[in-house]
């Protein structure tokens, strides 16, 4: 290898630069050009790659959509700081020509990713990097680069070196200017301005591919550190999808055991206590989805979303499989799910992050307010893989800065997507938790059974047999009874254990349903506030004015109304506080036949009748302020739709219940409720009863007590014709039923 | 006298019969509610040629696009248009940026603020009237499609600028 020639630093940049100077300060009529402060590339280096991972992942990546098939980073005397220590990047990619490092290498921004998606043939890789700041990502890991780069069928080798102690030395210097003196303009230098050094030498073989060697490394990297790059390195390809062109990751350190030569792979996950595979048929237009139905979580087909067809690929772990999984896989985290666009890591993009809990929940897995708490899966019990292309889901847009996707209606429904794919889990892996909750039980009884015919056999046994073999069979029939007591006690410990679980699950439910409520609560009395401040403004600043007499009129009731409201909701909360959060067993018919006579001087005042059909044996044992809650504001919220009805008036109650839970229907023959705003009648603070004070509130509570039970509430066909409406609560058995 | 503005209130509690809307459309040349996002991005685009100012709370309801979705979509269209964006709710950070970059004009953080909107409409008003957008908006709606096509300035080398 010789040294063929050396090439002015920079070629035409100085002249170009100098003249420029020359330009602006002979005729600022000819107009002025940004320059760059040296702090630039402190921005966008280090400020915009995060951190030293971050900044591999950035540079592995470059070579990706160079084409590389193989990429290795060595890590050499990296475990303390000296001058022999280095990091290499090099690979087998396409390489660049000295005119490729000239205007895209050193060209801060680069589109050239941007123009195109696709790396050239064959291998036509979606790009990965797009922001074309990748290169900076140098700095934050050392602070002299020498990048070697050569194409195939070039016997060129462009050699570039930085050396981004020069900038640094220049900011320094930078900062004793004075700005403001023009005489010290010429003498100041910008980042522009700093000569990088570049020449070519010649190589005869067949070599292709980028080197990129780092020295004066910013910090140590332990074993511990080239762990953690292994680690977020084998996300960088997806597990489930195989490449046309294979992408392969080594890493060496000599110096750490298991690191001396080490091809990255994505580990095989054999600890996960539930694998889940779907996938998609372009040919026959399906999708599958996860769904549980009587006790098995199937896989079934449904037409494609708007977002496009996907793979998943889910584990899910226990706390045995999580150990497991640990043991396993020291350091390594279960870390969620993540989305793969042509193969590549999309989002989370390269982000670590060493405690979990710092981590962005993009999917919002963690976020789900409604779900139950005991039955929740959260990203740490999760590893997932989604997989997108360009081609098939073209609405799913990476956004600019890589940590999410742009919110469009196809994001949010994949979102919706994989978490309804959780919510199928989370059913199955309760109806498992109660499945084997019975088999325990079961055994229980049995051994208890089997226990009782051994003591009748020994007892038999015995009698049958001389005296002198009684003492034996004494010892026997002991044991056995103490045997017994044990099993009793184990039966009932279980059974206490069970009762104390349900009351604390209720428990929690009903303080989250109130945690819930309470954020409902503040919005509903803020929207109250501003409309009493808007309605009092209005009125002071436009009296007086005879136009406007009618409007002043309204906003005055407006503001009385929204008084009642915000009273209403006082002694709503009040009773609330007050509320038993015991559970009791409750004769449900006596407690809605009560509760419709507590509005038996409206019913009268309006001309309601009422009919309640329940059957009598109907008991449940729950806290009887949240049945209380859902029938007020039923009946509270029938009065008002069927008040302005010039017939009859009816509000009626049924319920049936079945073998596993209790079916109440209720039903006014009102105005009902229009197809469109079915989906949300539930949600707070809609409301189409306004003008008699509906705050939108009532629905609301029906919802959250009745899933804080456990249970549903729906609207169904109205039984009443030609208008009205039917609601049909549902409210399982095994949740409220005595253990 | 009215103001020339038609003021947009993207909100999904809004009514017509609320206080802020008959102020604005006391004050104003036009007040129009619109509690469904979708709906709002509709009527923005069909009214390009207005002279609006939008007034846009955060968030609405469960699966419903937020207010940075609809301020997307507007942006997409249109710089010239003030947003005032209207929230009770605490901004997300990384929204907020997102806000400020896509040219939120101002915010008002509660919803109580009545006389604070109307102060940020006015304001909003005035740097439509004194901006040369805000001028030629003016002039395409005073101008009919025939008006817009006669010449309008000839340039010092003879070019006839429509």
């Amino acid at each position: 290898m010789a040294i063929n020639k050396i090439l002015p630093a920079g070629k035409g940049r100085k002249k170009s630069s100098s003249s420029e100077t020359t330009k602006t300060s002979n005729t600022s009529e000819q107009g002025l050009k940004f320059r760059f402060d040296v702090s630039t590339f402190r921005l966008l280096g280090r400020e915009l790659i995060t951190d030293r991972i971050t900044a591999l992942f950035e540079l592995v990546k470059n070579s990706y959509d160079a084409n590389s098939d193989n990429v290795t980073v060595e890590f050499i005397n990296v475990g303390n700081k000296s001058e022999e220590s280095k990091i290499i990047i090099s690979d087998d990619g396409l390489g660049m020509s000295y005119t490729d490092i000239k205007n895209k290498w050193m060209v801060i921004g680069t589109n050239s990713k941007r123009n195109s998606r696709l790396s050239p043939a064959p291998y036509y890789r979606a790009m990965v990097g797009k922001k074309g700041v990748g290169r900076f990502a140098v700095d934050k890991l050392g602070s002299t680069m020498t990048l070697r780069t050569k194409q195939k069928d070039s016997s060129s080798i462009t050699v570039l070196q930085t050396d981004w102690k020069e900038y640094e030395k220049l900011s320094e210097q930078l900062d004793l200017f004075d700005s403001s003196d023009e005489k010290n303009d010429k003498k100041r230098k910008f980042f522009t301005d700093i000569v990088n050094k570049t020449w070519i030498e010649v190589e005869n073989t067949e070599r292709q591919g980028t080197t990129i060697e780092i020295t004066s490394i910013r910090d140590p990297w332990s074993k511990e550190d080239v762990t953690r790059a292994y680690k977020e390195l084998s996300k960088l390809v997806s597990p489930i999808r195989k490449l046309p062109f294979p992408f392969q990751i080594i890493i060496i350190a000599k110096e750490y055991k298991d690191f001396e030569y080490a091809p990255v792979k994505s580990n095989a996950i054999e600890q996960a206590t539930k694998e889940l595979t779907l996938s998609f048929s372009k040919e026959e237009n399906y999708q599958e989805t996860l769904r549980y139905i009587k006790g098995e979580l199937k896989v079934i087909r449904i037409p494609f979303r708007s977002f496009g067809p996907i793979g998943f690929k889910l584990y899910y772990f226990n706390q045995k499989g999580k150990r497991q999984f640990k043991e396993k896989n020291i350091g390594e985290n279960i870390d969620g799910i993540k989305i793969y666009r042509d193969g590549v890591i999309t989002t989370p993009f390269a982000e670590y992050e060493a405690q979990d809990i710092k981590k962005r929940d993009v999917l919002g897995i963690d976020k789900r307010r409604y779900s139950s708490f005991f039955d929740k899966v959260s990203s740490s019990d999760l590893i997932g893989y989604v997989d997108i292309t360009d081609k098939d889901n073209p609405e799913i847009i990476d956004s600019t800065n890589r940590q999410d996707f742009v919110d469009n209606p196809e994001y949010r429904e994949l979102k919706n997507f994989i978490i309804d794919q959780l919510v199928e889990l989370e059913n199955y892996l309760k109806g498992e938790r109660e499945q084997a909750k019975k088999t325990t039980k079961s055994n229980l009884k049995t051994a208890k059974e089997e226990l009782s015919s051994f003591s009748n056999i020994v007892l038999d046994l015995k009698k049958s047999l001389p005296s002198e073999y009684h003492p034996q069979f004494n010892l026997l029939e002991t044991q056995s009874r103490k045997l017994k007591i044990d099993i009793d006690r184990g039966i009932k410990e279980f059974n206490n254990l069970e009762e104390e679980l349900v009351r604390q699950e209720n428990l929690y439910l009903s303080l989250m349903s109130l945690q819930d409520y309470s954020v409902e609560i503040s919005h509903v009395v803020r929207t109250a506030l501003y409309k009493i401040s808007g309605a009092a403004s209005f009125i002071y600043r436009r009296l007086p004015n005879p136009d406007l007499d009618a409007s002043f009129k309204r906003y005055a009731k407006e503001i009385y109304d929204e008084m009642q409201n915000l009273g209403s909701m006082v002694d709503f909360l009040l009773s609330y506080a007050k509320s038993n959060i015991d559970f009791v067993e409750l004769d449900i018919k006596a407690l809605i036949e009560k509760l419709f006579k507590q509005f038996k001087h409206i019913f009268d005042k309006e001309g309601i009748q009422t009919i309640v059909e329940i059957t009598d044996t109907l008991r449940l044992i729950h806290n009887e302020k949240f049945i209380e809650d859902i029938f007020e504001n039923l009946i509270s919220n029938s009065i008002k739709a069927v008040k302005e009805n010039s017939g009859e008036k009816y509000i009626k109650c049924t319920g049936t219940a079945n073998k596993n839970e209790l079916v109440l229907l209720f039903s006014d023959n009102g105005y009902g409720i229009e197809e469109p705003d079915r989906h949300r009648v539930f949600n707070i603070y809609f409301t189409n009863t306004a003008e008699q004070g509906g705050a939108g509130i009532g629905l609301y509570v029906v919802r959250t007590r009745v899933e804080a039970m456990k249970g549903t509430v729906e609207i169904v066909e109205n039984e009443f014709k030609p208008t009205g409406a039917t609601f049909k609560i549902t409210l399982p058995f095994d949740k409220t039923k005595k253990q | 006298m009215k103001r020339e503005s038609t003021v947009v209130v993207i909100d999904d509690t809004v009514k017509r019969h609320t206080a802020l809307i008959e102020d604005l459309e006391l004050d104003y040349k036009k007040a129009v509610p619109i509690d469904s996002p979708d709906e709002a991005i509709k009527y923005i685009e069909d009214h390009l040629d207005t002279r609006m100012i939008v007034i846009l709370d955060y968030k609405f309801g469960k699966n419903e696009p937020t207010g940075k979705f609809v301020l997307e979509k507007i942006r997409e269209k249109s710089h010239l248009i003030p947003v005032i964006l209207w929230s009770a709710e605490d901004i997300d950070k990384k929204d907020f940026a997102e806000f400020i970059n896509n040219g939120t004009m101002a915010l008002v953080k509660s919803k109580e603020a009545h006389e604070e909107i109307l102060v940020r409409v006015k304001e909003a008003d005035i740097q439509l009237s004194n901006s040369v957008e805000g001028a030629i908006e003016e002039w395409l709606e005073i101008h009919g499609e025939t008006e817009r096509a006669n010449t309008f300035l000839i340039s010092s080398d003879g070019k006839k600028c429509l």
